[in-house]
């Protein structure tokens, strides 16, 4: 399945911060189901604003969005990553993808991966990396069906 | 205590007595004849290994040549008995055998209770697979949501015999039922009505997949639970999609009746032609405002048993002119026992590997056509009565050449033919039943109620 044509996807920009940030705060919210460890800040709201902003700013980081209209309805954030002792020296890592409910199975969460792997392209990172928290079955079957496979395990343990 | 529950108590107490006095409901009777002891040559051994031998070159002889084309599983992990609760599987059991007795006693459908301890979803399926060479079809029973959804798709898909969770499909199937024919007493069609879904549990999650089923716009379709409108935009939307997929799959598809994010219980009642509640016990729990809000000619399906989520008379002063419960003692009562035993006597007598949806819809549009042109349909009844027996036959017959015209029976049938092959067993498990009761050899019961 494709995107209905209304929407887009394309680099955030600073107009995109409001719509953004409720959609970081979404990503985050739900993400505290699958892991203690992914509990929450209290003041989630007001850090998702700051946390934007910073992206948009930050020159290693590659925010896109999904938008329809004016309206952001997904979006993606990516880390360029680098380690000068391997051939494949750079990989893009996806660190927080969320599309909204009402928008979803239409495919925007595969056109923004797609978009993310022609950024990662142009930046010469060799992979695609993504993260997601082990118990997310519903991130695995996505990106499994995209073409990824499994790459890297992190386990954690409290210190 | 009221009037209600005095007489509750009272069934409570001869219901006791009477299962210990006759340990048990059911037993297994021989149906050939046993004349002498040469006899068991034919039934045992030697005789028995010409058809062992050619079920094993081919083993779909067993439906032709054992009683497995007759004989069902009742199957329940007791997680969700009545509304008991979990209650262990050998509290289910009981529950079990009334059920196999109705099976019987209506469908002419041989039917064994099998409670077990296989509480996990994965290990419940792999249960059904082990056993599914003993039956011609499996009915699943009180099991807590959300897994017996899975259990029963899951089920679908990997068995070769039809499964049936009675409290989805079942109760879900004689409300699509009832609810044709209110809808053809106050003159409204169900592809232009607003429906309001109140609670998503296990009947009103299958009620739901039957609409969508009938082409319903689901756009017209607003669910409630306890935690409001079912919609793309309410909190914790994403937090249902891993712990309740059904209920999400709801929200998106319906986009909450195209109602704006966060809007209140009784907005969804605004204009809405029929309400199904298949919630919580009653009463108060559908409050008589919401039902004044609904559009003119409203019609109320409130299912919580023992008592409704609002009682009829409540309903019908708010406004409501058509109103169903799950209850004997009210008219137009919506009971899954209308379907269950002739739903079952018809894909057994063609072998049928599954039923669908799409099955499930017609035997619901032959419960509504029986109840039209069997004493007529109104207000106050919408839907047949159990002692209408003649009913059965008529189930059965549509769904056995429904599951032929859709390619999943492993036999074929036509109507009147099905119609009479029905008749014919139903009418003969009466006889018998009669036959033995009026000889003596059950037992009087040595307590009864009165009339």
């Amino acid at each position: 399945m494709y995107a209905e044509p209304a929407i887009t996807v394309r680099r955030a920009m600073d107009s995109d911060l409001a719509g953004l940030a409720e959609l970081m705060y979404r990503f985050y919210a739900f993400n505290e189901e699958f892991d203690p460890s992914w509990a929450t800040v209290r003041n989630l709201r007001e850090a998702v604003k700051e946390h934007a902003a910073e992206a948009l700013r930050d020159p290693s980081s590659i925010v896109l969005v999904a938008a329809s209209g004016n309206s952001v309805i997904g979006y993606l954030r990516a880390a360029l990553e680098e380690n000068r002792l391997l051939a494949s020296s750079r990989t893009l890592v996806i660190k927080e993808l969320y599309v909204k409910p009402e928008h979803r199975r239409a495919g925007v969460a595969t056109l923004l991966v797609n978009k993310a792997i022609d950024e990662a392209r142009k930046l010469r990172a060799g992979l695609v990396a993504v993260e997601f928290p082990s118990a997310n079955k519903i991130a695995e079957d996505l990106y499994l069906k995209i073409g990824f496979r499994p790459y890297l395990v992190r386990y954690v343990k409290e210190a | 205590m009221s009037e209600e529950e005095a007489a509750t108590e009272e069934w409570y107490k001869l219901s006791m007595d009477l299962h210990r006095f006759y340990g048990g409901k059911i037993e297994v009777i021989p149906k050939v004849p046993v004349r002498r002891l040469k006899d068991f040559a034919i039934w045992y051994t030697p005789g028995v290994a010409e058809p062992s031998r050619a079920i094993s070159r081919d083993p779909e002889l067993s439906f032709e040549l054992t009683s497995r084309w007759n004989t069902i599983a009742i199957v329940s992990d007791g997680t969700r008995v009545l509304g008991l609760g979990r209650v262990g599987p050998e509290a289910a059991y009981p529950v079990m055998e009334g059920k196999a007795l109705l099976f019987k006693y209506l469908g002419g459908v041989d039917a064994v209770p099998l409670v077990h301890r296989a509480s996990d979803p994965n290990k419940f399926i792999e249960l059904l697979q082990l056993v599914e060479p003993s039956f011609g079809g499996v009915n699943l029973e009180d099991i807590e949501k959300p897994k017996c959804f899975y259990i029963l798709d899951e089920a679908r898909r990997r068995l070769s015999i039809p499964v049936w969770h009675d409290d989805q499909q079942g109760t879900a199937t004689v409300t699509l039922a009832g609810l044709m024919n209110a809808l053809k007493v106050v003159g409204k069609r169900l592809n232009e009505v607003r429906i309001v879904i109140f609670g998503a549990g296990a009947s009103n999650v299958a009620f739901y997949r039957l609409l969508k089923v009938m082409g319903v716009n689901l756009h017209n379709v607003v669910a409630i639970t306890t935690k409001g409108v079912l919609h793309p935009e309410m909190k914790d939307i994403d937090k249902l999609m891993v712990s309740d997929p059904y209920q999400y799959q709801i929200a998106i598809e319906t986009n909450g009746g195209d109602l704006p994010p966060n809007s209140p219980i009784e907005r969804a009642f605004e204009g809405a032609d029929v309400l199904v509640a298949a919630s919580a016990p009653g009463p108060g729990i559908i409050k008589p405002e919401w039902v004044s809000r609904m559009s003119k000619d409203a019609i109320v399906f409130a299912l919580a048993n023992p008592v409704p989520e609002i009682w009829p008379w409540e309903a019908k002063k708010a406004g409501a002119r058509v109103v169903a419960t799950g209850r004997s003692d009210f008219p137009n009562q919506v009971n899954n026992s209308l379907a269950f035993p002739a739903i079952f006597r018809g894909v057994l007598d063609v072998r049928a590997k599954t039923i669908t949806d799409t099955m499930a819809v017609a035997a619901a549009m032959e419960l509504a056509k029986y109840a039209e042109e069997n004493g007529g349909i109104n207000e106050n009844r919408i839907l047949p009565t159990m002692e209408e027996w003649e009913v059965y036959p008529r189930v059965a017959a549509a769904i056995a050449v429904r599951a032929v015209e859709e390619g999943v029976a492993r036999r074929t049938t036509t109507y009147k033919e099905e119609l009479e092959r029905a008749r014919e067993i139903i009418g003969t498990v009466r006889q018998k039943f009669q036959s033995i009761w009026s000889s003596g050899l059950i037992p009087k019961p040595p307590v009864d109620y009165e009339g």
